[in-house]
């Protein structure tokens, strides 16, 4: 794999007036990566993927995000009409929403395909029905004459992933792209991104409240929390010891084929914090089991403990006994 | 505890039926000649205590049988019986008793809340609708419930848009028990929360059936979810049921291949066991096809 980033986010901050939900996100996407933004709502991860889009309507943005060395929050608004859709593609949960019920899909495919490079209306349509193919939309040549209302739920997001790619983006955002569809169809839809990193080294930043879906797909997982990334580390040593107290409690409540039927599941107490009435000190603190007073004091910052980037005051203490924990076990 | 007016002769027995549905069948004209066959020929029992498992995905036809069970569809043939009674055949006012002892908790709690109404209005309503109580029982009522559901007499005042996804959901199931039902249906009604506030939620709801003794109908595309908190399940498809059966018989040895299917496509938090999954599962549908 190479190691040429792509996206480079520095010290991304979002704000509407006073709040502020995002505070301060940094992270770099290789070619081919497939990065997995975790966290639940409110966490900020959504506004964060928006606000690289520079779709965040009425928000402040401060830092900077770099799309293959251009700092796309210094862009004009038409120059950055061309890198959306271009350089860098967002997938959305609900793919109906994202297209217009009155036109086909064709007409809809080829008008993405005519804004970035090809103006020829039969190459463009060519164009659609082999990015249909492409997917996985069976028979596209008589499906790009159909309009949205005659596709499934996971056919949408099929067309939606098509007209994603059909600049052949650098990086691909993917925000919730299955939480709408069945298990069956979603493990397709995730199969398909799959297939289209490995082929195209597009990398992809999957942004989920799904941590079995970011277990299967991601190289590299981040765990965000009241606007900051609390965790990043690669998939297998996040859900293998969690350092920080949320991503553990979060690993502990997801519900799978493995649970303790006659337990209760382990939650974690109180609600997730709305931007703007964070808690004083690290803002996990009212719901950590683990909180000590230089937690409620003062806010702790993103690290590196034990390999992988942690923001938590006792994350040093935890990595040693997580250590110590498997030389126990070995 | 117990609504006023509810005098059970004798404690009803645990285990014994209280819904059983025999041979529904619906089908719906969609139009252009075209049918959909909603409920082809369903059967099943739902024994009182127990939280019955439905599974299966969008279109299976799940929320057409909860809604045949609680006499709001109009059948083409079959009989529901709840604790005795063939709902299909009651009048007016027998149906309304029996609403009384039935209760529904949807997905989506916002949408299920009216906005302009507080907490403690919105609980109350089912108790006016049927005229239980007065003023002072009432609110008596509407603390006993908020506490049941651990919401403060903080949240009394508040309006829905006031409260997280979570609370709201916490404040429609406390207005599902107002009238001490004996049968809740829970249809999806723990899908749209995140993942701390579900499990939050599942918790609060297998402590109030073992306090007050319910029966769940437990809705759900999600079988890892069912599989916490069912003890019978039944699979869905295409309105036909294809395997039903206790917790233990069907996860622990799925006879279709439909069922087998839905479970081979649960996403597992673990990474290594997680890509290995997919890789299988991606290998058996390429044998497939």
């Amino acid at each position: 794999m190479t190691t040429e980033t792509v996206l480079d986010v520095r010290d991304l901050c979002v704000s509407f007036g006073e709040i502020e939900p995002v505070r301060g996100v940094s992270f770099a996407l290789r070619r081919g990566e497939r990065l997995g933004l975790v966290g639940e709502s409110g966490s900020g991860k959504s506004l964060t993927a928006l606000a690289i889009m520079r779709l965040a309507r009425r928000a402040t943005l401060r830092g900077e995000v770099l799309l293959e060395g251009r700092d796309l929050l210094k862009l004009k608004p038409r120059e950055m009409e061309r890198i959306r859709g271009g350089r860098v593609a967002m997938v959305y949960q609900d793919p109906m929403s994202a297209l217009n019920p009155v036109f086909t899909i064709g007409r809809q495919l080829e008008e993405a395909i005519r804004l970035h490079g090809i103006a020829d209306r039969s190459a463009a349509r060519e164009r659609a029905i082999e990015l249909l193919d492409d997917v996985g939309v069976p028979h596209p040549a008589r499906r790009v004459e159909q309009y949205p209302h005659e596709f499934s739920g996971g056919m949408r997001q099929r067309v939606m992933i098509a007209m994603a790619m059909c600049a052949d983006p650098a990086v691909l955002i993917c925000d919730e792209p299955t939480t709408a569809l069945d298990v069956t169809t979603q493990a397709r839809i995730m199969d398909l991104l799959d297939r289209l990193v490995d082929e195209r080294g597009t990398a992809v930043m999957l942004i989920t409240h799904d941590l079995g879906v970011a277990a299967g797909f991601c190289d590299t997982v981040q765990v965000m929390y009241g606007g900051r990334i609390v965790e990043r580390t690669e998939a297998e040593p996040l859900y293998g010891t969690p350092l920080h107290p949320y991503t553990e409690a979060l690993l502990g409540a997801a519900v799978d084929l493995t649970l303790d039927l006659d337990q209760p599941i382990p939650t974690i107490g109180g609600q997730p914090p709305l931007a703007g009435r964070l808690p004083q000190g690290c803002s996990f603190h009212p719901r950590c089991r683990y909180a000590r007073d230089v937690c409620t004091a003062q806010a702790p910052l993103l690290e590196e403990v034990a390999g992988r980037l942690v923001e938590c005051h006792l994350a040093d203490e935890r990595a040693a006994a997580a250590k110590e924990d498997t030389h126990v076990g070995a | 505890m117990s609504a006023p007016d509810a005098t059970p002769a004798a404690a009803p027995e645990a285990g014994a039926p209280l819904v059983v549905a025999e041979h529904l069948m619906k089908t719906f004209r969609l139009g252009h000649g075209e049918q959909l066959q909603a409920l082809d020929d369903v059967s099943l029992t739902i024994r009182r205590g127990e939280t019955f498992g439905l599974v299966g995905e969008s279109g299976s036809g799940k929320s057409t049988v909860s809604r045949a069970l609680l006499g709001l569809l109009p059948l083409d043939s079959g009989s529901v019986r709840f604790d005795g009674q063939e709902v299909t055949r009651l009048g007016r006012g027998e149906m309304r008793r029996l609403r009384r002892r039935m209760q529904m908790v949807f997905q989506d709690p916002f949408a299920a809340l009216n906005r302009r109404q507080s907490v403690a209005q919105i609980v109350a309503a089912p108790l006016e609708a049927h005229g239980v109580g007065d003023r002072a029982t009432r609110a008596a009522r509407v603390a006993e419930l908020l506490d049941l559901v651990g919401l403060g007499p903080a949240y009394r005042d508040r309006r829905p848009r006031e409260m997280s996804g979570g609370q709201c959901q916490r404040v429609a199931i406390a207005r599902a028990l107002a009238l001490d039902p004996d049968f809740v249906v829970l249809d999806e009604s723990v899908s749209a929360l995140d993942v701390s506030i579900q499990a939050q939620i599942l918790n609060l709801l297998r402590d109030l059936q073992r306090r007050l003794g319910l029966t769940y109908l437990f809705i759900s595309h999600d079988l890892a979810v069912i599989r916490y908190m069912a003890q019978t399940v039944c699979v869905m498809q295409h309105g036909r049921i294809v395997e039903q059966g206790s917790r233990d018989e069907l996860f622990g040895d799925p006879r279709q291949e439909y069922t087998r299917g839905l479970m081979a496509a649960i996403p597992s938090a673990d990474p290594a066991t997680e890509r290995h999954r997919r890789r299988s599962a991606a290998l058996a549908e390429g044998v497939g096809a």
